[in-house]
């Protein structure tokens, strides 16, 4: 009996389905053991509870304001889609279908379940629809009510309002006045702006500087962008304010735990943790002061169920153990799991589209038009055929450092983009663009490419490596779409070079290989799991000898997003014993037969069997998922 | 028309009821592709046994290690593993991303103070996990690794290109969590330390053999027999810690590292002032915006970094109303630019970012017993200061910022 299947049966038992005997005595040892699942059954207990006892008043709620909401909603001229008729007449259907497949799924109990581990049917539904609403939301205005607790003992809560304008293609503009009253002038408010117009952005923040000082002698910082260059790493996106696109389009380590009414309007409440939530702060990335926050907090999400909109996030600290650890090295008090830590509420916000001033950047460079463009690097950028229904918006020649030359073309549509970056010479040891070497390695038509799942500020990305030229692609559309766009470029991809493939150092040599070459050529047999949580997939395998031993890892990433779940990275190597004990804490658990050591600090299930040590390592993963995934290399070595 | 709507909406309702439930059980159910027939492992919950004790330890001794303790210590009968760390201030120049972009140019003649450790790859491979080890690779190659904190305060990664005074071009491969790289801005090799500045051994990590672990205390008493009879009695200590009992392994772990001050409180660009180098001149633009003079309780006109005084003027005022004021005699200063002990291969003093405040010198003088009010010491400490009593050579008069307030 594995968690897996004792959730499942606790479901079934609560929904009154009698249990076999045998199954439910394998059930009921499994939870005594088990904390987990036990606290599962609690909380399953509570929600059903709650879903039972209030079923006619909490869902046929919904539907009037639903229908009024959307009716209300929808401003005059506003247009999705170019249909405005057959659409006002398809909404409110479409909302109550979500609404009723939300509340089904909990009905069965199945999609609240925390973990990070599920893909349940309402999250992918949410996923598709903030897909859909992203595409076509052409403007957005919203005001957001923010309060900040635990900063200081000075400062225990803090107020904040921010702003949001968003108009399609490109363009966001968000400041943040804080209102808190300081207990003296040596504090700095936190007041930051950040504009962007396509490939021009401007943030503004604090200095540091008290208030008491003058702004001639202690200017806000300012940091103006006039051209992004293909490595947007550093840029800061708000757009999952609009629409939590990056948060919600990929349903991994989502919760979604039921409907309910915010603000007046209908919402989906979707639970995570706060480094599954990230996109939704991106206030916290552009300066000023800030109470810090652990990865593993738990954060709440209502979103409004007909336009997709984030009405009201939370922050609660998190009850995992290893949170004490960070607590100790930020020198942070021990806080409630019951008081939020941050709250942010949408206190007013429609569709109406913003006017041009709002994202006025002095100083930002004009588009280029292609034939221009072309004219000033010396080579015609390449272009896909096909785009995805995304149109040009915009035509960049960014600087590169290095004196070379490089393109970079955007496309979209609503709050959906795609770059398309070019650069001719290009010696760095690693693919165009944000990407590294040990990314996953694609068929895109006739060739090769790189991939990356989206992480932090970058979307998902795609790099090109030709004897002539390099591409990147980087986009929010999805995983598939990315590669048919790709596809429709007039080239074709090959291999990395093998310089930038195989690395010596010393007497030590690493390798980036395909599978098949790493069994090949390695001591000791090894397979892909044949368990993994959905959406991972085998990205790169790299073999190593250092010290005459040899190595082999696995690195497996989601098809879509790193957001919250890091890649999953297998490392195999020839060892009679683990490795000493390192880190503060670090417990032994069973695997089958063997015992395994975790480390939840480093998110590690090692151990040694046949002479050959193992380890899985899955920041942000449950060790019961990853036991799985263990168990499953055990049984096919 | 009027009821087409609400009847299409009753129904979509019902049919959402129905995809949800049928979806959800079904995806419920194979959550996880399914295991492959093997030995069937992995059936059984997840039950955590005891936990294991650390078997890794750090040393360190004031003012760096003597020569061949690391040896010394690694000849012990019960030692498996000793790797020997070296960590010294380095000046960067100049650093760009891996698409060659700049991302620092200090403005001459000033330079950035970046805290580098060097380290033997090859012993140093024992003391990383194994999965992380492959990183010695590049690191003999002449590569570095950034640690995480360090990483984000620079917005550089993989392929990102550091420059020292020295001349010296260090190439990043990795970035590596702070605890594997014991806080430092830069982990490089033995060789490329010594090109960039990195000369002075630390702190060692060690492995002890026994199937019986000793405790700190234990390996402090195995361990101060080691140390050269010649040294100087304030110098003659031995520090020795336990994961879990140290945030980082590192010298000098009662007070913050340089990567989480200049993240807390800024980074500045300095020089030895030529003539005098165990000071530092700092980029007066940073001063200006960092570092202010104003009047806090019981200790007068303070000059300390801006960040600091709000938990500095809270502690002042609670030693004020609690009627302990008279427990400061003398205020002995707060923002000196300077390295430790005005000894110019020594750290960057902490004075340096105006996070560091000594008082009751003249009664407390550094390397002797202490005499400061054990209330004092107290109140300031739960507003966030540490005490430099505490350090492994006692500094009595020092205290310094440590942590928020705890109230």
């Amino acid at each position: 009996m594995n968690c897996e299947r004792a959730q499942a049966a606790i479901s079934e038992r609560m929904d009154g389905e009698r249990l076999p005997g045998r199954v439910a005595a394998a059930v009921d040892a499994h939870a005594v053991g088990c904390t987990s699942c036990r606290a599962f059954a609690e909380r399953a207990a509570e929600l059903r509870s709650a879903v039972r006892i209030r079923p006619a008043e909490r869902i046929p709620d919904l539907m009037e304001p639903i229908m009024a909401q959307v009716a209300r909603s929808t401003p005059p001229g506003r247009r999705f889609g170019g249909r405005p008729d057959r659409e006002r007449w398809l909404r409110p259907i479409a909302a109550a279908l979500l609404v009723g497949v939300v509340a089904g799924s909990v009905i069965v109990g199945g999609p609240w379940q925390s973990g990070g581990t599920r893909t349940t049917a309402t999250a992918v539904d949410v996923g598709r629809g903030v897909r859909a609403a992203a595409r076509h939301v052409e403007a957005y205005h919203a005001v957001f009510a923010i309060t900040e607790r635990g900063l200081s003992i000075d400062v225990p809560t803090r107020s904040l309002e921010a702003q949001l304008w968003f108009s399609a293609p490109g363009r966001y503009r968000l400041d943040v006045r804080d209102t808190t009253s300081y207990p003296s002038e040596a504090w700095t408010p936190t007041d930051l702006t950040y504009v962007q117009d396509g490939d021009a952005t401007l943030r503004s923040g604090p200095s540091g500087c008290p208030s008491s000082l003058p702004p001639t002698r202690c200017p806000p910082t300012r940091t103006v962008t006039q051209e992004r260059s293909p490595y947007a790493g550093a840029a800061t996106s708000v757009a999952d304010l609009v629409v939590p696109l990056d948060v919600l389009a990929n349903p991994r380590g989502l919760a979604v735990e039921r409907t309910g009414t915010v603000l007046g309007r209908p919402a989906v409440l979707v639970r995570m943790s706060f480094a599954r939530a990230a996109p939704l702060f991106p206030f916290l990335q552009l300066g000023g002061t800030w109470r810090p926050f652990y990865e593993g907090d738990r954060v709440e999400l209502w979103v409004d169920a007909a336009d997709w909109s984030p009405l009201r996030w939370t922050v609660y600290p998190s009850q995992d153990a290893t949170r004490a650890a960070w607590e100790m090295r930020f020198g942070r008090p021990s806080e409630s799991p019951a008081i939020p830590i941050l709250d942010v509420i949408a206190t007013q916000s429609d569709h109406l589209r913003p006017t041009a001033d709002r994202f006025a950047l002095a100083g930002a460079a004009p588009q280029v038009p292609l034939d221009d463009l072309a004219a000033r690097l010396g080579f015609h950028p390449v272009t896909p055929a096909a785009t995805n229904e995304l149109v040009l918006t915009g035509a960049a020649a960014p600087p590169t450092g290095r004196g070379s030359l490089q393109s970079v073309l955007t496309y979209s549509s609503g709050l959906t983009y795609l770059r398309v970056g070019e650069r001719h010479r290009w010696t760095s040891p690693q693919p165009f663009g944000p990407v590294s070497a040990d990314a996953e390695q694609v068929q895109v038509g006739e060739g090769v490419a790189y991939y990356e799942p989206a992480a932090g500020d970058l979307g998902r990305r795609l790099s090109i490596h030709t004897s002539d030229t390099n591409i990147y692609l980087e986009t929010n559309l999805p995983r598939d779409q990315l590669l048919a766009v790709a596809a429709s470029l007039p080239l074709t991809g090959t291999e990395l070079p093998v310089a930038w493939r195989v690395q010596h150092g010393g007497d030590a040599r690493t390798e980036l290989l395909t599978l098949a070459q790493a069994k090949a050529g390695t001591s000791f047999g090894f397979d892909v799991p044949g368990t993994l949580p959905g959406g991972y997939v085998l990205a790169s395998v790299q073999r190593a000898v250092v010290r005459g031993v040899q190595s082999v890892t696995l690195d497996l990433r989601q098809r879509d997003s790193d957001l919250g779940a890091g890649p999953i990275r297998i490392h195999l190597e020839a060892a009679d014993a683990l490795p000493p004990a390192a880190s503060a804490h670090q417990i032994t658990v069973p695997l089958g037969a063997v015992e395994a050591r975790w480390i939840p600090a480093q998110a590690r299930l090692e151990w040694v069997a046949d002479g050959i040590y193992r380890s899985v390592d899955g920041p942000g993963i449950d060790l019961g998922t990853l036991a799985a995934v263990a168990s499953s290399i055990e049984a096919s070595a | 028309m009027r009821t087409g709507p609400k009847a299409g909406v009753a129904g979509a309702l019902l049919a959402g009821l129905v995809i949800g439930a049928t979806a959800t059980i079904a995806i419920q159910s194979r959550a996880l592709e399914p295991a492959r027939p093997g030995r069937g492992v992995g059936t059984d919950p997840v039950v955590p046994g005891p936990p294991e004790r650390p078997d890794t330890f750090l040393a360190w001794t004031p003012n760096g290690l003597p020569p061949d303790f690391g040896a010394r210590v690694e000849a012990l009968p019960d030692i498996a593993r000793v790797t020997v760390v070296a960590e010294d201030n380095t000046w960067l120049v100049r650093s760009t991303t891996d698409a060659g972009d700049v991302a620092d140019r200090p403005p001459a003649p000033y330079m950035i103070p970046i805290d580098a450790a060097a380290v033997d790859t090859r012993t140093f491979a024992d003391f990383l996990p194994m999965p992380d080890r492959n990183i010695t690779v590049a690191l003999a190659r002449g590569e570095g690794v950034l640690g995480t904190t360090s990483a984000e305060l620079r917005g550089l990664g993989p392929g990102a290109t550091l420059t020292f005074d020295t001349g010296t071009d260090v190439r990043i491969a990795a970035v590596l969590p702070d605890e594997l790289v014991g806080a430092a801005e830069l982990l490089v090799s033995r060789r490329t330390g010594r090109r960039i500045g990195v000369h002075t051994d630390r702190y060692i990590l060690l492995q002890p053999s026994t199937a019986r672990l000793p405790t700190s205390a234990r390996l402090t008493r195995r361990l101060r027999p080691l140390l050269p009879s010649t040294l100087d009695p304030v110098d003659r200590k031995v520090q020795v810690r336990a994961p879990g009992e140290t945030p980082y392994f590192r010298q000098g772990d009662a007070v913050l590292p340089p990567v989480l001050l200049k993240s807390l409180f800024g980074e500045f660009a300095a020089r030895p002032v030529p003539g005098d180098p165990g000071y530092l001149q700092v980029d007066p633009r940073w001063v200006d915006t960092h570092i202010v003079t104003v009047t806090i309780p019981v200790l007068g006109r303070v000059t300390c970094n801006r960040a600091l005084m709000p938990q500095l003027r809270g502690a002042m005022q609670e030693l004020d109303e609690r009627g302990l004021a008279s427990l400061i005699h003398t205020y002995n200063g707060c923002y000196v630019p300077r390295f430790i002990n005005r000894i110019p291969t020594a750290s960057i003093s902490h004075h340096t970012w105006g996070v560091a405040f000594d008082c009751n010198a003249a009664t407390n003088p550094f390397g002797s017993p202490t005499h400061q009010d054990a209330r004092l010491v107290e109140i300031l400490r739960r507003w966030g200061f540490t005490w430099g009593g505490d350090f492994i050579v006692p500094d009595g008069n020092h205290f310094e910022y440590r942590r928020p307030s705890a109230g």
